[in-house]
């Protein structure tokens, strides 16, 4: 399994590469991308900050814990920080399986579980000026890791 | 201290003497008259110590990190 923080363009292709598997008859990557406009502002590019230690840590409790839910051995979550700008990704995460459906659930989940805890800012820039996204409050805890202890595993 | 919180604060971190015993929730007074404008955000951070969420009743230890994480919106 895959999980890291990079400042970089993320190499997608080399990324998704470590969850081929001949076995494997469902891949799936999302990609999430940088858009031109939020909230009826236009967007040049976004610059994300983090909490570095931390943020490696509960991404990787986060994908643990979601690919030991659904049996997911195959999994890469990649974050890029710093400026990302429209149209390239700030988020990859590749997952594969023997059949779809794990895949399907594990990759969305795990989209929506680092949304809501890892420690993670976006600033918006654009022709107005810059300003923070509203975000999510953590909860405080182990969150989902928590439910799962196997998740805990290396 | 991180994101828009140390944007508002003009800083980013702060050394802070405790009495033995104390807890996270204590630092909260400390932090507001050392950086006034964060007072209105203080309501919905969630508190981090050593890089794992913790509650506001968390006893602190010599030497521990703790940092104020606003809300995240990564992804």
């Amino acid at each position: 399994m895959i999980v890291r923080i990079v400042e970089d363009p993320i190499e997608e292709a080399e990324v998704i590469a470590t969850v081929d598997r001949p076995e494997h008859g469902a891949s799936l990557v999302f990609r999430g991308v940088v858009r031109d406009h939020h909230e009826g502002r236009a967007v040049s590019h976004i610059e994300y900050h983090c909490y570095r230690g931390m943020a490696e840590k509960e991404l990787r409790a986060v994908a643990e814990a979601v690919a030991a839910r659904h049996g997911i051995s195959a999994l890469a979550v990649v974050h890029r920080i710093g400026e990302v700008r429209v149209g390239e990704a700030s988020l990859l995460v590749a997952a594969s399986a023997p059949h779809r459906q794990p895949v399907f659930d594990a990759v969305l989940e795990i989209v929506d579980e680092l949304k809501r805890r890892v420690p993670i800012w976006k600033k918006e820039y654009g022709p107005d000026g810059s300003h923070w996204v509203e975000g999510v409050r953590p909860e405080a805890g182990p969150g989902d890791a928590g439910k799962f202890p196997e998740a805990g595993c290396r | 201290m991180f994101g828009p919180m140390a944007d508002e604060a003009g800083a980013s971190t702060a050394e802070i003497d405790l009495p033995p015993g104390s807890r996270v929730m204590d630092l909260r007074p400390r932090l507001e008259e050392l950086w006034a404008p964060l007072r209105a955000a203080m309501g919905s951070v969630a508190w981090a110590v050593n890089e794992e969420y913790v509650l506001a009743d968390h006893v602190l230890e010599e030497g521990d990190e703790v940092a104020l994480i606003p809300p995240v919106s990564g992804g």
